[in-house]
């Protein structure tokens, strides 16, 4: 479908985690802002698959940028999440030294230290005993990091575009970018979908950055994807740790971690590969052998048959390693090589951007900026005397649609009306179809309320965008 | 709106298990009974098991799933059971009392006894962790089973099915009658998992191969399955298959997740039945073992 | 796990080795496993065995079951149904042809008989299950 030529001031091409942040942050000023995100919906590309982890920052080099922006980013996250209301744990981290690493951990509290994080402290074996009873006896000792929290990437993207549109953001999806020109003072960036005009391009194109930049005729290094596996654990296997646990850290990763997720199960991983293909997000056995025999070391009780479900996720890495943020040229800002500590980091990319436009743009603030969204009502979460108001306000929450998450035919029908198109969209933004069954039950229920919603036929209903229709006719 | 706080005997469950443990406690003298079922109606996956198979030991007739239904319903219908539908079960006490949700709103009831008549379900290719892509196209036989029958949709048009269970050889010739092609059927030991007579039903008489002691390793296909690379364990051989759908019947897993995430075990008043106890051959011992068990519960 | 059955096995009759053929019976649980010639039947513990093995040399007769569309007011709803009888086996393709031209503007009830195929080559079904 093409469109008309729009004029807008800013362009945010991207919708990750960065792009989400940036369109939030945004959408506080008098700028007419658009985001474009080639998928079918946001979050779908680096930012759905990975460890979820909000760093402390101490874990990489002072001096980079992408420490200073990982501090900050930490601290913004807490009122963020309470602004935006998304799930966000602050359960802290531990980096773990076995015997003959000990020494390794005090350097990393003084890294730390440095950068202002607070609350960091070295806890022995008694603490461990304590605290961490699951941990392998063997750790000697560990760097407790309590800033360190865990979040869903896919809710806290949905919770940042809620908010963006509501303050006037345009978000088009399947809009991929096609060629990129200068013209005169402004940028013509033409999509799939349409032509448009912008004042400042910001490329948040996550795998594709290297890509974008170079359509527009600018150098910027190179992406080299990085894949990472994760392997989450059944619920009955219960809460191994309370906090995320971290091996010392190596060079291209920060190793092979135990995750306590914002949902209540334990995720182990992720791996650490590089690929050539920004596309190649399977799953392997290697991989699973990997972090198995990882994560056994650090919790000896692992057993494999606690795994019921895995996935792969990309890192756009660079060979320098630090986040590259900059106006390449006027009027077109490069974010490339953001992979971690770039979720972590992602509200404070947003607000150190927005000053680099603001040095050559008039930004005002608008006075009627909301700057609070609402969640879908989360039933599973809520009381039965909550759940009762909710039944007798509105029939649909007393409707199961998901048996393993609890999740109603109200939260599918609101996921849909907050802009869930397809069936991830919906996985995504309400827990269903995440449980133990895969969507066994609830695939059908499903697709029935997206075609009701919807008015489409169920030939038309896709897994994640055109192709993976779910149906042949 | 259910009539009691309190019953002699509460039912989660309302398919074969379920309403035969209803017949057979009323007959046995349990007054007040409730049957709690998810689903709008009773029948549980018998209404989408439009086959044949059905009824020879218990009725003396060979009926489809929906038949047997039907039948067994209206025996079930005379045993004065309080039925609510619509209602899914989400929590249990030790102290037997249970929490459900319905459009009404959220209830609870205790009861002298209760038994788990929730079925089974399936294994999926997450719980395998089958290497590979996750595209579109990947689904248990179950679902598709749904999907067909229920919705009159069809899945796709290539297919693999992985797994020899029962539910897996029905769709092979449910699929292929409506117009599919099924590919082969590849299991993992070195016998098949479900009854001959499917085998021969749904396999043989559409020229369908099945392949022993074959296992899939990968998984392939962005958006949509592509194909498998998969491997003959007897030989070392390995070999790759286009297809758009693969169909999982891997077998089976009796549903006790509600006794599990309460901590409780059978006993001290809870009971389970049908498949949620072992995943039975036959729906007709489901109904026979449903009633005995109906029938030995005593009031308190 | 094998159901008891009422009938012991019949001693074996002698079989024309050239033409003799295996079937597994479809006909009950059991599953005997029977060999025929053509006139005499081996392995079958009732008649209705033995009847299927004579019949299965022939022609393989079938049962199919599937679903009917029908298109109601409240949106459309898929119909269980049978063939009355077996049908051969090798005209399960034509007879599903004619069974999925079917269209019923309203849901019958669980017995009705439907007739589906063209007058030459009518198949009659019947209707297996309540719809939701």
């Amino acid at each position: 479908m093409v469109r008309m030529t729009l004029n807008v001031d800013i362009l945010i091409i991207g919708g990750g985690i960065v792009g989400s942040c940036l369109a939030r942050e945004l959408a506080k000023y008098h700028v007419n802002v658009t985001l474009l995100e080639k998928e079918a919906e946001l979050c779908f590309g680096v930012s759905k698959a990975n460890s979820g982890i909000v760093h402390t920052g101490f874990q990489s080099d002072a001096k980079a940028l992408k420490t200073q922006l990982a501090v900050r980013g930490n601290a913004l996250y807490r009122d963020l999440a309470r602004e935006l209301d998304f799930p966000f744990l602050p359960i802290g981290e531990l980096v773990v030294a076995f015997p003959g690493e000990e020494k390794g951990l005090e350097p990393i509290r003084k890294n730390g230290e440095d950068l202002g994080i607070p609350g960091l402290e070295i806890v022995d074996r008694t603490w461990l005993d304590q605290h961490e009873p699951n941990l392998s006896k063997e750790i000697r000792c560990a760097l407790l990091g309590p800033t360190a929290a865990v979040i869903n990437p896919y809710e806290t993207v949905y919770a940042l575009a809620e908010n963006a549109v509501a303050n006037g953001v345009r978000i088009e999806h399947e809009a991929e970018v096609k060629t990129i020109e200068r013209q005169g003072t402004a940028w013509k960036v033409m999509t799939s979908r349409g032509l448009h005009h912008a004042r400042y391009v910001i490329n948040a194109a996550g795998l594709y950055a290297d890509r974008i930049a170079r359509m527009a005729g600018m150098q910027v290094p190179a992406i080299y994807p990085w894949k990472g596996e994760e392997y989450l654990l059944d619920e009955h296997a219960g809460r191994l740790t309370s906090r995320v646990i971290f091996p010392l850290p190596r060079k291209e990763t920060k190793g092979v971690l135990v995750i306590p997720t914002v949902d209540g199960n334990t995720m182990i991983g992720p791996t650490a590969e590089e690929m050539f293909n920004p596309e190649d997000v399977t799953t392997s056995r290697a991989g699973k052998h990997w972090v198995v025999e990882n994560i056994r070391r650090l919790i000896p009780s692992l057993r494999e048959d606690m795994i019921i479900a895995s996935f792969a996720g990309l890192r756009p890495a660079t060979q320098g390693g630090d986040f590259h943020i900059q106006e390449d040229k006027p009027g077109f800002i490069n974010l490339v090589g953001i992979q971690s500590p770039g979720l972590t980091a992602a509200p404070a990319i947003a607000e150190y951007v927005v000053d680099m436009i603001g040095n050559h743009v008039d930004l005002t603030l608008k006075e009627n900026h909301v700057a609070s969204r609402k969640a879908i009502p989360r039933f599973r979460v809520l009381g039965t005397e909550e759940r009762n108001r909710l039944i007798r306000a509105n029939r649909d929450f007393g409707e199961v649609v998901c048996r393993c998450e609890l999740v109603t035919k109200a939260e599918i029908r609101e996921a849909i009306r907050r802009g869930a198109r397809t069936m991830d969209g919906v996985k995504f933004r309400t827990r269903s179809q995440m449980g133990r069954c895969h969507g066994a039950f609830c695939t059908m229920k499903i697709m029935t309320i997206m075609a009701q919603e919807l008015g489409i036929p169920y030939d038309r209903i896709t897994k994640r965008g055109k192709g993976s229709e779910v149906i042949k006719t | 709106m259910i009539r009691h706080t309190h019953y002699d005997l509460i039912i989660i469950g309302g398919g074969p298990a379920g309403m035969a443990v209803a017949v057979g406690a009323a007959d046995g003298g349990l007054k007040k009974i409730l049957l709690l079922e998810r689903h709008p109606r009773l029948g549980g996956i018998l209404n989408q098991c439009i086959h044949v198979g059905f009824g020879l030991r218990y009725f003396k007739e060979e009926l489809t799933g929906t038949e047997y239904a039907f039948r067994y319903k209206q025996q079930f219908e005379h045993s004065g059971t309080e039925v609510s539908t619509n209602s899914f079960v989400h929590k249990l006490t030790p102290a037997k009392d249970v929490t459900f949700v319905c459009p009404e709103g959220e209830f609870l009831v205790s009861g002298d006894h209760v038994v788990l008549a929730t079925g089974c379900r399936e294994r999926t290719r997450e719980m395998l962790t089958t290497p590979g892509t996750r595209p579109a196209g990947i689904l248990t036989a179950g679902l598709a089973q749904e999907m067909v029958n229920i919705h009159g949709l069809l899945p796709g048009r290539n297919v693999v099915i992985v797994g020899s269970g029962d539910i897996g050889l029905i769709m092979a010739r449910r699929m292929t009658l409506e117009g599919a092609r099924v590919h082969a059927v590849l299991e993992i030991l070195d016998h098949l998992s479900g009854l001959v007579r499917n085998k021969i039903q749904c396999l043989d008489d559409f020229c369908i191969p099945l392949f022993l002691s074959h296992e899939v390793l990968e998984i392939m296909g962005k958006d949509r399955v592509e194909g498998i690379r998969f491997r003959d364990n007897a030989t070392g051989e390995v070999k790759d298959m286009n297809c758009d759908t693969l169909l999982y019947s891997v077998g089976l897993i009796p549903e006790r997740d509600l006794l599990m995430d309460a901590g409780i075990e059978p006993g001290n008043g809870y009971h389970v039945a049908g498949n949620a106890d072992y995943v039975h051959d036959l729906v007709d011992w489901v109904s026979k073992d449903g009633e005995k068990l109906g029938r030995a519960l005593r009031s308190a | 796990m094998k159901a008891q059955t009422k009938s012991k096995k019949k001693p074996d009759k002698p079989l024309d080795r050239t033409k003799s053929r295996k079937f597994t019976c479809l006909v009950c649980p059991t599953c005997c496993e029977l060999e025929t010639d053509g006139s005499n039947v081996n392995g079958a513990r009732c008649p209705r065995g033995e009847a299927f093995a004579l019949q299965e040399m022939v022609m393989p007769m079938r049962v199919v079951t599937t679903t009917v569309r029908c298109d109601t007011a409240e949106g459309l709803r898929m119909v269980p149904v049978k063939t009355t009888s077996a049908v051969p086996l090798g005209r399960i393709f034509e007879i599903m042809k004619g069974i999925k031209a079917l269209r019923l503007a309203q849901v019958p009830a669980i017995g009705t008989k439907i007739h589906a195929g063209t007058t030459e080559n009518q198949v009659e079904l019947v209707v297996t299950g309540e719809v939701g």
